[in-house]
């Protein structure tokens, strides 16, 4: 159970329902798709705040961009980082 | 990581150090990326990956969102009473390091207005938490995160009041100890008034700034590696 409440698509407001499509729209690779072909709960997780959850994604999905290092190689800085916090993220 | 190529080995080692003791790197952690083959571009972009998943991270841990994505990896076992690695003396700290700035990063200059958007909503409002509490959040993060830029930034930020040391407190457990914050300290910060757009606010706040203060200690690395 989450801590804080928070708002599923089927239930979000005009605002938050257009963040969340543009989220799904965006054409990230297929392993940050949840399976259940909704917003993923680290984005739900910020649904009280709309805005917040367009820019920090705006932000922190630069980590997307970039040449030097592979797929494969930014995901194992990822998973590193996020087995060092011990969190599945 | 046995089989670990030296460049994997190199990131991983690098994703780890930043996460868990980012006051410890230092240009020879750096050098090794370099020598394992990386561009300045990746050594830059290994720094924000590294530095955006303690975000993603913290958030998790004090939404207590579920984890929803297929993983491949071994089902991790969380040990929830894991001690947080000791913080070394103030004295001792980087004093380059200013998290209460946003990070420059030279060859991802695509980044720097999402970037500056995204700092500036987390500071320039009074909107849910004031900006003081604000700035006491960001303050007792950089705390445990050995930046001594954003202690001295925000040092009009000093917990006084029942409600502004709850949101220290919170700040420093979600650096600390991501793994061990519960649904208890959302219910700590409901009892000082905060109601869950302001709890959203505060976890993210302070997720943030570990994100921050951890691209400081990535790109002003320097000097001899400290013993961990």
């Amino acid at each position: 159970m989450p801590h804080i409440r928070i708002v599923e698509h089927h239930e979000a407001d005009a605002p938050l329902r257009a963040v969340y499509d543009a989220m799904l729209a965006r054409p990230i690779p297929d392993a940050y798709r949840a399976p259940h072909g909704g917003p993923a709960g680290i984005i739900r997780a910020h649904s009280l705040d709309p805005e917040l959850l367009r820019i920090t994604f705006a932000a922190t999905g630069t980590f997307h961009r970039g040449d030097a290092l592979s797929w494969a190689e930014r995901e194992l800085i990822a998973a590193s980082a996020s087995r060092t916090n011990q969190c599945f993220y | 990581m046995d089989r670990a190529s030296p460049r994997q080995r190199a990131l991983f080692d690098f994703a780890v150090t930043l996460t868990e003791a980012p006051w410890s790197i230092a240009a020879a952690d750096l050098d090794r990326l370099r020598a394992a083959g990386l561009s300045e571009d990746g050594v830059e972009h290994a720094i924000c990956v590294a530095a955006f998943f303690n975000y993603y991270t913290r958030v998790a841990d004090g939404t207590g969102i579920e984890f929803d994505y297929d993983s491949p990896l071994p089902r991790l076992s969380i040990d929830r009473s894991r001690a947080p690695l000791p913080r070394p003396p103030p004295d001792t700290w980087n004093p380059a390091v200013d998290g209460s700035r946003l990070a420059v990063f030279p060859r991802r200059a695509f980044a720097q207005p999402v970037l500056e958007q995204w700092h500036s909503y987390h500071f320039d409002r009074d909107a849910l938490l004031s900006r003081h509490e604000r700035r006491i959040l960001a303050r007792a993060a950089a705390t445990e995160l050995c930046d001594p830029g954003t202690v001295a930034a925000f040092d009009d930020a000093i917990p006084r009041t029942p409600r502004e040391r709850a949101l220290a407190a919170y700040a420093a457990k979600l650096t600390l100890t991501p793994w061990a914050v519960g649904a208890l300290d959302a219910t700590l910060l409901r009892a000082e008034g905060l109601d869950d757009p302001a709890i959203l606010a505060a976890i993210t706040l302070v997720a943030h700034q570990n994100t921050l203060s951890r691209m400081h200690h990535g790109l002003a690395a320097h000097g001899p590696r400290d013993d961990r």
